[in-house]
């Protein structure tokens, strides 16, 4: 909870914490807010711009551009948080094994996640989710396989310098055995570390289930998401353009609350920081 | 100590080596150690004389790029070299105690310093504590819910820290160690070291971190403990005057070898070898006529190569031919006091 205190403190950090409970507000509730079904079109309102009737607009068919944010939402941070959540415990887990034992071990699981690394995440995305076909589940087994090596190099390092410290050979020397110093004195410590990792991933999460729903390989219609919304826009931002801009803030909005947390996060794990913010 | 009794801590001959890239470190060059129960041995040397190696590997907590090349450890019966990892962490638990040098970061910050002055109970669950506390209190806790457990370790913790002296142990116990003073801190790794009153304690440089007043109150701490279990200390530091107050016996270190044993009053009165006089002309006097202060010229030998003969030869005053060579045999001198020169003073 000093976190929260702490992030409070800063103007960041309240910007920050506000848009990401607000995403996940509209999340979770969004669906018993929607004033109109999001798939129902209505030919006597298309594209009418922001009205009382339609607050954010309605597209070239009639459909009320609020309801299809409302429901994008949704899916949205179902992806964002089971993916990011698999990539931190499956790459947390092969990194600290990797960090703590070192050697021949280290040197395998390293390697082998350099190989998923060297492609960049969207294009691993698109490749996994081509294989396996469309939908919600392929994008979250995705993007949690292209977010193992990062959580895994993190974790590595992490676990290098607590496994370094004065306080685990003190737990060997109490006579713990080496399973119990991971879980007890290795994880507790590299875990702050390993929340900025996910804040930011987070972030990178919301951007690429975007670019795959703007590609048309995430979640499928009747489900709305905010990147095939943005899509849809596309042909008629001359004509109109919120069409396009409004779920492109949206998005925006989002990734820049978990960068923001992110940041915060980072200041309070800095004693140095954590002082003077005091 | 009579010549019957076993004494605790045995060492014959150890070498310890480290593989590094520069070539292979040898840190500890073949050394006897006798501990008996009750008995506080001081280890002095500077830097890079292979005290703290040598310790550790005693402790059997060597680390995993160090190769003991030879020589037997045997502490409280336990072969530690060879002995396996049960028998270790029993051993770790409770046989012996450690105290390491640098108090800040020997806690970890993630947890209150009363659980952690406790988790050794936890792990050792036959282990006995100071005072019978622990038989006392264990029916009770047996039959407790969550919360009764809990305030059953808090005062435990509380108790063990009040054991070393630590004001408002309770509310130490429920502090995390950064909200701690630096001496608060090893009183509380004392406090956890010696919670099931091991046979053996080894504190590496347990006062190096402190200020020079805590450092004493530190000291004094440990002294008292072990006047009341009878527990046996291995003193490690790299200041002699510390050392020769804590200590029956002290042991002067050069390059991974033994140069002189000697009790502490004989050390002081009456060293022999040309290091350990060069250690205590090193140390500012403030009484009887003014003298300048004077050190040793040189540094310790590069410990990747293997030294013939005795390492300090060159830096040492009254060098022989001889010393070159060969390494000297062990001299006795007078009684418990041993020199290992060719010519010493």
């Amino acid at each position: 909870m000093d976190v929260l205190r702490f992030l409070l403190r800063s103007g960041r950090g309240r910007v920050g914490l506000f848009l990401v409970c607000a995403f996940v507000f509209v999340a979770a509730f969004g669906r018993f807010l929607m004033p109109y079904d999001p798939q129902a079109p209505d030919t006597n309102a298309l594209m009418t711009g922001f009205t009382w009737q339609h607050l954010l607009g309605t597209d070239t068919l009639g459909r009320d551009q609020l309801s299809r944010i409302l429901q994008g939402a949704l899916p949205l941070l179902e992806i964002v948080v089971i993916s990011s959540a698999v990539g931190m415990a499956v790459g947390g887990a092969l990194g600290v094994v990797a960090g703590y034992t070192k050697g021949v071990v280290d040197g395998l699981i390293m390697r082998a996640l350099d190989l998923l690394l060297a492609f960049p995440v969207i294009l691993m995305a698109i490749a996994i989710v081509g294989f396996f076909g469309v939908g919600e589940r392929n994008v979250i087994i995705a993007l949690a396989v292209a977010f193992v090596p990062g959580f895994a190099r993190v974790a590595r390092a992490a676990t290098f310098t607590v496994a370094k410290q004065p306080y685990v050979l003190a737990a060997r020397t109490i006579g713990d055995a080496e399973p119990a110093i991971v879980v007890k004195q290795v994880l507790p410590n590299i875990l702050p570390v390993m929340l900025v990792q996910l804040s930011l991933v987070m972030a990178y999460a919301v951007l690429i289930e975007a670019a795959l729903s703007f590609l048309g390989l995430s979640v499928q219609p009747p489900v709305e998401t905010w990147g095939r919304m943005l899509a849809d826009g596309r042909d008629f931002l001359n004509v109109q353009p919120d069409l396009a801009w409004v779920p492109g803030l949206a998005i925006t909005l989002v990734i820049l609350g978990f960068n923001l947390v992110g940041d915060g996060l980072r200041d309070y794990l800095d004693p140095t920081l954590r002082e003077q913010v005091r | 100590m009579t010549a019957t009794e076993q004494p605790l801590v045995r060492v014959r001959d150890l070498r310890v080596e480290f593989r590094t890239r520069r070539g292979t470190v040898h840190a500890v060059n073949g050394i006897d150690l006798d501990v008996s129960q009750g008995e506080a041995v001081g280890i002095v040397g500077e830097s890079g004389s292979g005290k703290s190696v040598a310790v550790m590997t005693v402790a059997g907590l060597g680390d995993a790029e160090a190769r003991v090349v030879e020589g037997s450890v045997e502490v409280a019966g336990i072969d530690v070299l060879k002995a396996n990892k049960r028998t270790l962490r029993r051993f770790h638990g409770r046989t012996l105690g450690i105290v390491f040098q640098n108090p800040l970061t020997s806690l970890d910050p993630v947890y209150t310093v009363g659980d952690q002055v406790t988790e050794v109970l936890r792990l050792h669950p036959a282990g006995k504590t100071p005072n019978g506390l622990r038989a006392l209190f264990a029916e009770i806790a047996r039959s407790m819910n969550a919360d009764g457990k809990r305030a059953y370790w808090r005062e435990l913790g509380a108790q063990l820290l009040r054991h070393v002296g630590l004001p408002d142990p309770l509310r130490a116990a429920e502090s995390y160690s950064y909200q701690l003073s630096g001496g608060m801190r090893q009183r509380s790794m004392i406090a956890s070291a010696l919670a099931l009153e091991p046979r053996l304690i080894i504190a590496d440089e347990p006062t190096t971190a402190l200020d020079v007043t805590i450092q004493a109150q530190v000291l004094a701490l440990i002294d008292g403990l072990r006047a009341m279990s009878g527990t046996s200390l291995i003193l490690v530091s790299h200041d002699l005057s510390v050392v020769s107050q804590h200590c029956d016996v002290v042991i002067v270190m050069y390059a991974g070898r033994v140069v002189e044993r000697a009790s502490s009053e004989n050390l002081f009165r009456e060293a022999r070898h040309p290091y350990t006089r060069g250690l205590l002309e090193a140390i500012p006097q403030f009484e009887g006529p003014r003298r300048p202060l004077v050190g040793i010229p040189g540094a310790p030998p590069d410990n990747t190569r293997e030294v013939e003969g005795c390492p300090f030869a060159p830096r040492c005053t009254r060098v022989v031919d001889r010393c070159r060579v060969e390494f000297p045999e062990e001299t006795q001198v007078s009684d418990g006091h041993t020199v290992w020169c060719h010519n010493p003073w």
